[in-house]
């Protein structure tokens, strides 16, 4: 799966493209995950990502664990309707802080 | 380090291969691939079916037993992947999510005809489903009409078991100190009322949505009517008329496959991620337990969806048959279910198949309990017969993994076997009490010479469970089977004409009352007679010692219209109208009063029987018996009174109130003459069912000080609950 990643202003960006499922979501948390640097500041931008699986759900939860314990800041942004949905039917949404926008996501950041 | 299984030793079709591992059953994620593993004495072949999820024809078909090639070489060999009666085998480099899998079994014999007995069933044209599928697909979205002509109609499907459960643990809440609440998934938050978005609407999802409503009417576990996969389209056909689906499998008491949640029944269900619904349910158990409510789940072992000789092959049948289903010896099903088959629960392979679902649903989501359904049919041996010492219930009693878990038993079936109190316990079985059910309604009635039977239901039961405990008694006066308490003093009948089965279905022995008009009426005081009737069984329900249960929708006063057997309905009847609440306010804030007033009252939740003596010189016994006159019962009559001393509580461990309850169900108002309290007591009104909202209940601490301490005048069809408490406490 393709991976944008770009920085700004001490803020690292990422953007997955595609689906995040079984045969995906071990590339992309390993991506994503080579990323965090400790205390990282990071938008993790959905925008492209049409599909999560199961797999996926995995995926996010792996990289906010790893977040918490680099004490990285880890905010989403892009959800669509039918990934929160699951999200927050499974459970998964609640970990995460999830803004509207990456303007707003930035300031999440602080 | 990675261990050195991880290669493949046989190719098939270029699908890597290797021994697999007999246990676990079903299929496991296992290093690398997916281990399959299914048990048949009789098949003398097998083969793994893989299709691509939803898809028609198979990716590919791996037989059990063949010629392959070497892994790595073209060099073909031999290779057979059994081990004694299982057949397992581990397939690599699968994408577990994108699959679907099943079993083709054959033993050479020609396939029994539809209709016709026969002890063996297999059917190599079919694709069964795995006995052990912990997720099953072909129903995932509630109510959306199958492809009836699908080769494959219900799919095995692979789950991962990881899940982050943030340190949950069932709550292990004592028996005693439990509130249920009986209720069906679906209809909860089904009703266009309850708030929930249509695309979520009756799934587990909005459930957890709802549970601040469930911590406010102050219940603390719900039982679930089940929600095991089952097909409701199961036996149903389309009304033209009504241009609606009738006969419907709605209420689920009809399992496909024991492992797997109903996919329908999750909001996720529809993206057939098996994983995902698995997950959708544990966030909903997780939710339930931070919120102190414990999770029991109505479970049916006695039969499954595959129906009598005439019924479809999904599974069982096809896969050993004369194992799975109790047979007469020219093999035709034995139906002590009343639904067409009943399940081998005391053959050893069967034992074993209920041991390791229940564990599984123990230790994978942190379920707290189980109600098994016609729990009877457990205890009978492979011919039918009952036995005093049946396996499966004495290994659930002792099993290690279930060893906290609540078990407790519909203690009857439909092949004529009663046993309530008499279910083989091994110190562990609750039973749901039919027995306290219809004392409990038939005296309040104002049937005569009831109170007898009443003072054994308020006391647990002693008399059928000597040497068990109150705990043994799951208490209830209304469930899903039969008449809801709205309709119990609505009805003297049953009408269920909207079953489409010209009212024959449904019990007939209701011991209701109508309070004087048959259904809907505007007439206040029959309104007023069937509230306080409500009000009162509510009352008896909670003082009694025992374990209560409520059935949803009870809390607010919902009615079937006389429906006592509305299985089959998807519909309105049977979805929470939550704009009752407000409608029925005063009796619904009556009810959370009442469920406080228990949860408040270590006196009213003994774990063991009541002694009738005052070891410790108080003056007054853990229990005694009153009348019209004090210290003089009238076991005769339609009226009773009775003193608790919370000295006693818990075995004096917990201190409380002295507690007084008049019942009185006599038409008149009678004058209760009250037993003296210690110097320093005084008497206090807790509620007074003959007295209209907010005077019929009060709020634990502020129940105002009864002005007569000598007498209570009760009025009639009423209950009066006074607490005695010392000022200086």
């Amino acid at each position: 799966m393709k991976i944008v990643v770009s920085e700004d202003g001490g803020v690292v960006f990422i953007e997955p493209v595609g689906f995040i499922d079984g045969k995906t979501a071990p590339e992309f948390h390993d991506a994503v995950l080579a990323l965090l640097k400790p205390k990282a500041r990071t938008v993790l931008n959905m925008t492209q990502v049409d599909f999560m699986s199961s797999a996926g759900l995995r995926s996010m939860l792996l990289i906010y664990q790893q977040a918490k314990s680099k004490e990285a800041k880890i905010v989403l942004t892009g959800v669509n309707n039918d990934i929160r949905k699951s999200m927050s039917a499974t459970g998964f949404l609640a970990f995460f802080i999830v803004a509207e926008t990456v303007q707003d996501a930035i300031s999440q950041l602080g | 380090m990675q261990g050195i299984d991880i290669q493949p030793t046989h190719e098939y079709q270029g699908y890597r291969i290797r021994p697999g591992k007999p246990f676990p059953f079903g299929a496991s994620l296992v290093p690398g691939g997916v281990n399959f593993s299914v048990f048949s004495r009789s098949a003398s072949y097998c083969v793994l079916v893989i299709f691509e999820k939803g898809a028609a024809t198979p990716l590919v078909e791996i037989p059990f037993r063949g010629m392959f090639a070497k892994a790595f070489t073209e060099e073909p060999v031999w290779g057979e992947f059994r081990i004694g009666n299982v057949f397992n085998m581990t397939v690599l480099g699968l994408d577990d999510e994108a699959i679907e899998y099943g079993f083709r079994m054959d033993n050479g014999l020609a396939p029994a005809e539809r209709g016709k007995p026969a002890i063996h069933r297999f059917d190599p044209s079919v694709v069964l489903l795995d006995p052990y599928a912990r997720s099953i697909g072909g129903r995932d979205v509630w109510g959306r009409a199958p492809d009836w002509n699908a080769p494959f109609p219900h799919r095995s499907r692979v789950v991962s078991d990881d899940y982050d459960w943030e340190g949950d643990r069932p709550l292990e809440i004592p028996l005693e100190d439990l509130v249920i609440y009986e209720m069906h998934v679906r209809g909860f938050t089904r009703h266009p009322s309850s708030g929930i978005d249509a695309a979520e609407a009756g799934t587990f999802s909005a459930m957890r949505e709802k549970i601040p409503y469930l911590k406010e009417l102050g219940v603390n576990c719900v039982e679930l009517m089940p929600i095991y996969e089952f097909d409701e389209f199961e036996n149903s056909r389309w009304d033209d008329e009504r241009k609606c689906w009738s006969k419907m499998n709605y209420w689920g008491y009809s399992t496909i496959g024991f492992f797997s949640p109903k996919a329908g029944y999750a909001s996720t269900g529809r993206l057939g991620d098996g994983t995902m619904v698995a997950d959708e349910l544990k966030s909903l158990v997780k939710e339930l337990h931070r919120n102190g409510i414990e999770v029991i789940l109505d479970v049916v072992f006695n039969h499954t969806a595959e129906g009598n000789e005439h019924g479809p092959t999904i599974s069982y049948r096809g896969i050993d048959n004369s194992t799975y289903y109790m047979l007469t010896p020219e093999g035709y099903y034995q139906n002590f279910s009343g639904t067409g088959n009943t399940l081998n629960c005391n053959n050893p392979i069967v034992r074993d198949m209920v041991i390791d679902a229940l564990r599984y649903w123990a230790s994978q989501f942190h379920i707290d309990g189980f109600r098994f359904d016609l729990a009877s049919i457990l205890s009978r041996d492979p011919w039918g017969g009952p036995m005093a010492n049946p396996p499966l219930l004495e290994s659930l009693a002792f099993d290690p993994i279930l060893g906290k878990c609540k078990l407790i038993a519909e203690a009857w079936d439909a092949g004529g076997l009663y046993q309530v109190g008499s279910f083989p316990a091994y110190g562990r079985w609750a039973e749901w009490n039919g027995k306290y059910r219809d004392a409990i309604r038939q005296f309040l009635k104002g049937d005569p010479g009831e109170t007898g039977a009443m003072s054994q239901a308020i006391l647990g039961s002693p008399q059928l469970y000597q040497g068990r405990g109150p705990t043994a008694s799951i208490n209830f006066v209304t469930c899903h089977d039969g008449f809801n308490l709205a309709d119990l003093v609505s009805y003297n009948g049953k009408h269920n004409e909207a079953n489409l089965e010209d009212n024959r279905d449904g019990a007939n022995d209701n011991a209701s009352w109508n309070c004087g008009w048959e259904g809907p009426t505007d007439d206040p005081s029959i309104l007023a007679l069937r509230q306080r009737q409500m009000k009162n069984a509510i009352a008896m329900l909670l003082v009694s010692q025992g374990v209560p249960m409520i059935l949803m929708g009870d809390e607010f006063a919902q009615s079937k219209f006389g429906n006592n057997n509305t299985y089959g309905l998807d519909a309105e009847i049977n979805w929470l109208d939550w704009t009752l609440r407000e409608t029925h306010r005063d009796f619904h804030r009556f009810v959370r009063k009442m469920i406080a007033f228990r949860l408040a009252h270590p006196v009213l939740r003994s774990r063991d029987f009541f002694h009738y003596s005052d070891p410790a010189g108080r003056g007054y016994s853990d229990i005694s018996w009153h009348g019209v006159q004090a210290w003089r019962p009238d076991w005769g009559g339609r009226a009773i009174a009775f003193m608790l001393n919370g000295y006693y509580a818990k075995g004096g461990t917990a201190p409380d109130d002295f507690i007084y309850v008049a019942l009185n169900m006599h038409w008149d108002a009678l004058p209760f003459e009250l037993p003296r309290l210690p110097d320093g007591f005084r008497w206090r009104i807790f509620a007074n069912t003959g007295m209209p909202a907010p005077e019929d209940a009060f709020d634990a601490g502020a129940e105002p000080e009864l002005a007569d301490q000598n007498v209570c005048l009760t009025g009639g069809r009423s209950v009066v609950i006074l607490v005695g408490r010392s000022e200086a406490q």
